[in-house]
């Protein structure tokens, strides 16, 4: 099937050639994000202008490329990302207003952990997150950094609508639906600010691998900033 | 120049180019026509620039009136001026003409109209895709009372012929494995899939045998359009121009882009076998 093995910023990956203008890098072993969004780095400036789009997600990163995996392995054989490469990018942590009120599930996420609505809040509030992967629909973006207290499995009946800005936990997922549209995750709040930008460059305002906290705006407040 | 008005269309009347490039890293997902080479047969017949946006329509037809002088061209329908049966797939229309084109002979057909079409370029391209309300018109179908307008003109070039999509009782796609391609524990060379309800831009549903497949967990990877799916319940599915950037199934092959447009093409019921290229 055409495998071939590469060493490349200090870990092993298999290339597998998805069709003419798309290669995928796949790593063996459990790849933490940090490593992947490095190596995502490292591909983008080795490849520059001859990379058309890259897609990273867990244990992947797909390069749309003209270049064939010769090329590919030539350029990015032995590369190794200096340590700071990510952090002199993305050092800033992003502060995003959330309303509580809008909480649809705030109820149902307290039950699941056996935690009143006050201090499923206080959880959620104080958190620190990282943006991971846009997925699922445009303008969705995944997240980690959710309190192993506010898992709580997806509804049983996804809901038909969903509002832009909902925050929603499903599992031990979380993400933040950047559209209005289908979902079956528990709501835990509403965020006022648009994320997703399609004529703006970047199209999304949380970007991947974007560390960003949330703090807490009331009905009122969320209200006034809509309109 | 041209300006036409819609007086009828149906729901799924989109306008369309070669896609959305350079936004997978956004979770945009590419969008375009389905049968690009018929997209690009319409474009080459008005002498319009390769990048072209042409109306994109399946199930219905639609109703025109040419507001100004128009040239337009057809492909994958029949169409008929003030009434005539047009013989050729381009006509020009003068101003009060009225344009009745058939419902799609195949599953898309495409409309162009000789010049600059007057839409939303949105990252790119002025492909619509309608679940992010991205390109087109305002992102969504087109509808009775919208005008298409063109910009500056082109000259028609005639003799394109309109690619073959009669496939009698079997089509064949070419596929090459994929990266999980060892799940899968059926034999599907030898297997007449046909082509399920559940096909749309994102996605063609395969109907046949229950496949067999190992136990595999994978984490979402990337996926573009003529991947082929494994789902759990033993069931293909070909992904499709608006499909997502990664998805959670084992990707047991993947189609030859030729091939995409012509799967696009292939009516529910339609046999269909895959070629493996590269076992």
């Amino acid at each position: 099937m055409g495998l071939r093995l590469l060493q490349f910023n200090n870990l092993n990956w298999t290339i597998f050639q998805l069709d003419e203008r798309c290669i995928l890098l796949q790593n063996d072993g459990d790849l933490s994000f940090d490593l992947l969004f490095q190596s995502t780095e490292l591909v983008s400036r080795l490849l520059k202008d001859q990379l058309e789009d890259i897609v990273p997600s867990y244990q992947s990163i797909a390069l749309f490329t003209s270049l064939g995996t010769q090329e590919i392995m030539m350029r990015l054989e032995g590369q190794i990302a200096e340590k700071d490469i990510i952090r002199k990018k993305q050092s800033t942590i992003r502060t995003i207003p959330i309303c509580y009120e809008y909480g649809l599930d705030t109820d149902r996420i307290a039950q699941c952990n056996g935690l009143t609505v006050d201090s499923v809040i206080d959880l959620h509030v104080s958190g620190s997150y990282r943006a991971l992967f846009p997925g699922f629909m445009p303008g969705f973006v995944y997240a980690e950094g959710l309190s192993a207290n506010l898992i709580c499995p997806r509804l049983e009946t996804p809901r038909t609508q969903i509002s832009a800005g909902s925050v929603g936990i499903g599992g031990n997922q979380t993400g933040i639906y950047g559209l209005d549209g289908p979902g079956g995750w528990n709501i835990i709040g509403r965020v006022p600010i648009p994320l997703f930008l399609p004529e703006s460059r970047p199209p999304l305002h949380v970007l991947p691998g974007d560390k960003f906290e949330f703090y807490r705006i009331s009905k009122e407040e969320f209200d006034q900033w809509e309109s | 120049m041209g300006k036409l008005r819609i007086l009828k269309c149906g729901p799924i009347t989109t306008i369309q180019d070669e896609g959305r490039f350079g936004y997978r890293k956004y979770g945009i997902p590419q969008s375009g026509a389905m049968d690009q080479e018929m997209m690009h047969a319409v474009i080459e017949l008005l002498g319009n620039s390769s990048a072209s946006p042409v109306i994109e329509f399946a199930l219905a037809g639609l109703e025109l009136e040419a507001i100004e002088d128009s040239t337009v061209a057809v492909l994958g329908a029949d169409f008929a001026k003030n009434g005539v049966k047009q013989k050729s797939s381009f006509s020009a229309l003068q101003a009060g003409d009225r344009l009745s084109v058939d419902p799609p002979r195949y599953v898309y057909a495409y409309l162009g109209i000789a010049g600059k079409l007057l839409c939303q370029m949105t990252m790119n391209s002025y492909s619509t895709l309608l679940s992010a309300k991205l390109g087109g018109l305002d992102g969504r179908s087109l509808r009775k009372g919208d005008f298409l307008q063109t910009e500056s003109t082109s000259e028609v070039t005639a003799l394109i012929t309109e690619p073959s999509r009669n496939y009698g009782e079997l089509l064949k796609l070419q596929m090459k494995a994929g990266p999980e391609w060892s799940v899968l524990r059926s034999e599907i060379e030898t297997i007449s899939f046909a082509i399920g309800r559940a096909s749309n831009r994102t996605g063609i549903s395969l109907e046949g045998p229950i496949l067999k497949q190992i136990d595999f967990e994978m984490s979402s990877s990337s996926v573009i359009p003529g991947t082929i799916q494994l789902l759990p319940s033993g069931k293909l599915i070909v992904l499709m121009k608006d499909c997502q950037t990664t998805g959670g199934y084992p990707r047991i092959g993947q189609l030859m882009r030729e091939d995409l447009s012509k799967l696009a093409q292939a009516k529910v019921g339609q046999k269909v076998r895959f070629t493996h290229l590269n076992a």
